[in-house]
């Protein structure tokens, strides 16, 4: 936008507006998607952690996001005061903030470990794991497909007893964890026939990540079905029915 | 209404009338179309003999009818079960026959084997001290790192011992996997080596089956007397029955290269249809069109009764997915708007991703599922939703190159051009919805399956790349920094990072958690692909009115 528009009047800095533009974010956006294909081939040549610790957990890569954070939180601000047609808009622009802050959480506060046990063992809380409850791997079962070898499906049966001593038995499987006070126990794998690889979990960003997610695809159907986004796109005919006016060459073609 | 009539009619005409071939081949079968039919299990699946023999003729030979003039003439014109007759009856012979294509001269030569040949014999390969040198070497190599990326030598001899194992694997290994049972759903191996006291039945009428094949006796009674002894163990359930005849159809019918033809058939009518104006080509390019997408359903319901589960595991499933829902939304979008450029863009899009489909290894075509991929519910949601986006990004990229070649190459702008470009809006409009929805769930499967919602995984952050570079679009024509032709070279761009995406990351990056049944046919396709689609975008610009 290259004029100022009416709900611009609010006292705000030429920088804000600036940093709240669009010409501020394409830059950015840009640069973060060259970060990440750094990220990527950084992975498939040298390896995850190594990708990690370089590009996705490094200062400027945080930076980075921070600023896509601040350039969304002043897109939204410096829209005020907000009408109805911002509706899709803001709805879009703060959901990324909240993915965004969600991802930082999850970066900061997620706990995971890998428990392994065989059948008739257990795995106790002690002062130094987080982990609030024992786990005993009652049984373990590795269903095959007929006659051959590969696995079709685990699971594993376990009793988890909490600090106050209560308990209850489980079967969890791939793809069907069990959550349990913020905490969730996956079935990770297997060692041989009796021995469970199990994941604990306890992830406090996952929750505000779903919320953001399910209104950024709501922020983007209404978008879809604002005006401005219903035909094409604001700006962009003029130009070419004012070229085709030019060029008063036409074709019959229709596919 | 009478359009529709004819509609209905087609899409129930053709399944029936394609069964009832089926049935009327059956009645004249010979021993082959019989033992065809035998179910045998293998990798984890019961599949008919057919199926097995498919994939072993490609797993050696590389084709499933091989009639190389450079063959000894015992073996031209021969197909896949007789590959598997011979295998199994007259094993040593066969070491001897030039069955193991080598294409690449460079490692002829290095082999010291004749560069004007392309099959050679099992034992000549095996007897060959340069391979075995060879091969050590490679192998040492990626024991010592394993990010080692061989070369296209290297490659081919890879593959050439994959081939030499396949073979040599069934000719030593314990014979077929026929015998049922007793209630279980498993098969037990038969062959002429050794076989538990179940199986002595079975494999005394494979002994007498071989003594008639080396004779050139009577093979019908032999099959006839080796299926009444299989199933006077057990008979096959219905159910298992019901699938080993459907497949026996796929096979035999091959639906998708019944779809490339109907499709082609369809642009090719639609062309004429361009130029010529007539009734009957509009009704004939509408029965074409129906045919071709009749074909895609039926192979679709077939794979899914067969197999069990979501059309979309795997590449080749994939690929043909995405060439349903451009064919879908090519229609739907041309019956919403009737003067656009829709279906010639779907017709297009849905050949190009059948025919990539069709490069993708046999043996990669109907693999068991691993473990953490058995959930219909994520198969449908999340892959599902991700792969339909990526039909949408392609029929906007065909779009795309429409407007370019016509437009900016050829300069035949009309009001007609303004269309087009709403059109392509519309379909990534489309596609980046559920690019981003299906990138989301694939987040909420992970955080279920993986216990983390996000990782860094390439795929999940080449899927963020491409989503950003269709959202990074989307704001620089807001503020006007690009306009249509901007608008449809980012189609192509974004769909070049959606092929990364979707191929690149596995079979180029090779790395990261999502490497489930990924296939490595058509890399150089790609390659030449993406290095033409560089060239004609640059093409454009040069071309492009300044204007613009």
């Amino acid at each position: 936008m290259t004029h100022r528009l009416d709900w611009h009047k609010a006292r705000l800095d030429r920088t804000f507006l600036f940093l709240g533009s669009i010409r501020f974010a394409v830059p950015i956006l840009i640069l973060t998607i060259g970060a990440l294909i750094y990220g990527t081939l950084i992975e498939s040549t040298i390896g995850a952690a190594k990708a990690r610790s370089i590009v996705y957990g490094s200062w400027w890569f945080v930076v980075l996001m921070t600023l896509i954070c601040l350039t969304l939180i002043l897109a939204v601000v410096t829209r005020y005061p907000w009408r109805k047609k911002h509706t899709g808009f803001i709805l879009v622009h703060s959901s990324l903030i909240v993915i965004i802050v969600s991802g930082f959480l999850s970066f900061l506060l997620r706990v995971d470990g890998t428990i392994t046990l065989t059948e008739g063992m257990r795995f106790s809380a002690t002062a130094s794991s987080p982990v609030p409850f024992t786990i005993e791997l009652v049984d373990f079962r590795k269903m095959n497909y007929p006659g051959s070898t590969i696995a079709m499906a685990y699971e594993s049966d376990v009793l988890i007893t909490d600090s106050n001593g209560r308990s209850h038995t489980q079967t969890i499987r791939m793809n069907n964890p069990h959550k349990f006070n913020g905490w969730k126990v996956y079935q990770a794998g297997f060692e041989g026939s009796n021995t469970a690889i199990l994941l604990v979990t306890k992830d406090p960003g996952l929750l505000p990540m779903y919320v953001g997610c399910t209104f950024l695809c709501l922020g983007i159907l209404i978008m879809y079905y604002s005006k401005a986004y219903s035909r094409g796109h604001p700006g962009i005919p003029k130009v070419s029915i004012a070229r085709s006016k030019n060029t008063k060459k036409v074709l019959t073609c229709d596919g | 209404m009478r359009w529709l009539s004819i509609l209905l009619v087609a899409l129930f005409v053709f399944p029936i009338s394609s069964t009832w071939a089926m049935t009327s081949e059956k009645i004249g079968q010979d021993w082959k179309t019989k033992f065809a039919s035998i179910p045998i299990q293998d990798r984890g699946r019961t599949m008919p003999m057919d199926t097995f023999a498919r994939r072993l003729a490609v797993e050696i030979t590389g084709r499933t009818n091989w009639s190389n003039g450079q063959l000894s003439t015992g073996n031209s014109r021969r197909d896949h079960i007789d590959l598997l007759a011979d295998l199994l009856f007259k094993p040593e012979e066969m070491l001897t026959e030039p069955l193991i294509p080598i294409g690449r001269k460079t490692l002829k030569v290095q082999l010291e084997l004749d560069p004007s040949m392309m099959f050679f014999s099992p034992r000549e390969l095996m007897r060959n001290d340069k391979l075995y040198l060879f091969s050590s070497e490679l192998q040492s190599k990626m024991e010592h790192n394993h990010r080692y990326r061989p070369s296209p030598d290297e490659k081919a001899l890879m593959d050439a011992q994959k081939r030499i194992t396949a073979l040599s694997f069934f000719v030593a290994g314990k014979g077929l996997a026929i015998v049922p049972v007793t209630g279980t759903d498993t098969l037990a191996r038969a062959g002429f080596a050794e076989a538990d006291s179940s199986a002595l039945h079975v494999q005394l009428a494979l002994i007498t089956m071989r003594e008639t094949y080396l004779t050139d006796g009577d093979m019908d009674t032999a099959v006839d007397r080796l299926t009444r002894t299989i199933n006077s163990i057990q008979a096959h359930t219905p159910a298992v029955q019901s699938k080993i005849n459907l497949e026996l159809l796929y096979n035999t019918h091959n639906p998708w290269r019944m779809a490339v033809i109907a499709t082609f058939l369809a642009m090719l009518l639609l062309t004429l249809r361009w130029i010529v104006h007539s009734r009957t080509i509009s009704l004939l390019v509408v029965l074409a069109i129906i045919w071709a997408i009749a074909e895609q359903a039926f192979g679709l319901w077939l794979r899914v009764s067969i197999l069990d589960r979501a059309p979309v595991t795997n590449t080749y499933e994939a690929l043909l997915w995405i060439g349903i829902v451009a064919i879908v939304c090519g229609v739907l979008g041309q019956l919403l708007s009737p003067r656009s450029w829709y279906l010639a863009a779907g017709l297009g899009a849905s050949l190009l991703a059948i025919l990539f489909a069709m490069l993708v290894p046999i043996a990669d075509q109907t693999n068991s599922l691993p473990a953490v991929l058995r959930s219909n519910y994520w198969l449908i949601i999340h892959v599902l939703t991700i792969v339909t986006s990526f039909g949408a990004l392609l029929l906007a990229a065909v779009l795309a190159h429409i407007y370019l070649i016509k437009d900016v190459l050829l300069h035949h702008t009309s009001e007609k051009s303004d269309r087009i470009i709403v059109q392509i809006y519309r379909m990534m409009q489309f596609g980046v919805i559920l690019l981003t929805a299906g990138t989301i769930l694939g987040g909420v499967w992970a955080a279920d399956s993986w216990g983390r919602f996000w990782g860094w995984d390439p795929k999940e952050t080449w899927s963020l790349i491409s989503i950003m570079i269709y959202f990074a679009l989307l704001h620089a024509r807001y503020v006007g920094w690009i306009h249509d032709f901007g608008l449809a070279v980012v189609a192509i761009v974004g769909f070049l990072a959606i092929v990364w995406t979707f191929y690149g990351v596995n079979c180029v990056m090779a790395s990261g958690l999502h490497s489930y049944g990924f296939g490595s046919g058509g890399d150089i396709w790609i390659a030449i692909w993406a290095v033409a689609e560089i060239v004609f975008i640059n093409l454009c610009f040069v071309q492009k009115p300044s204007d613009q």
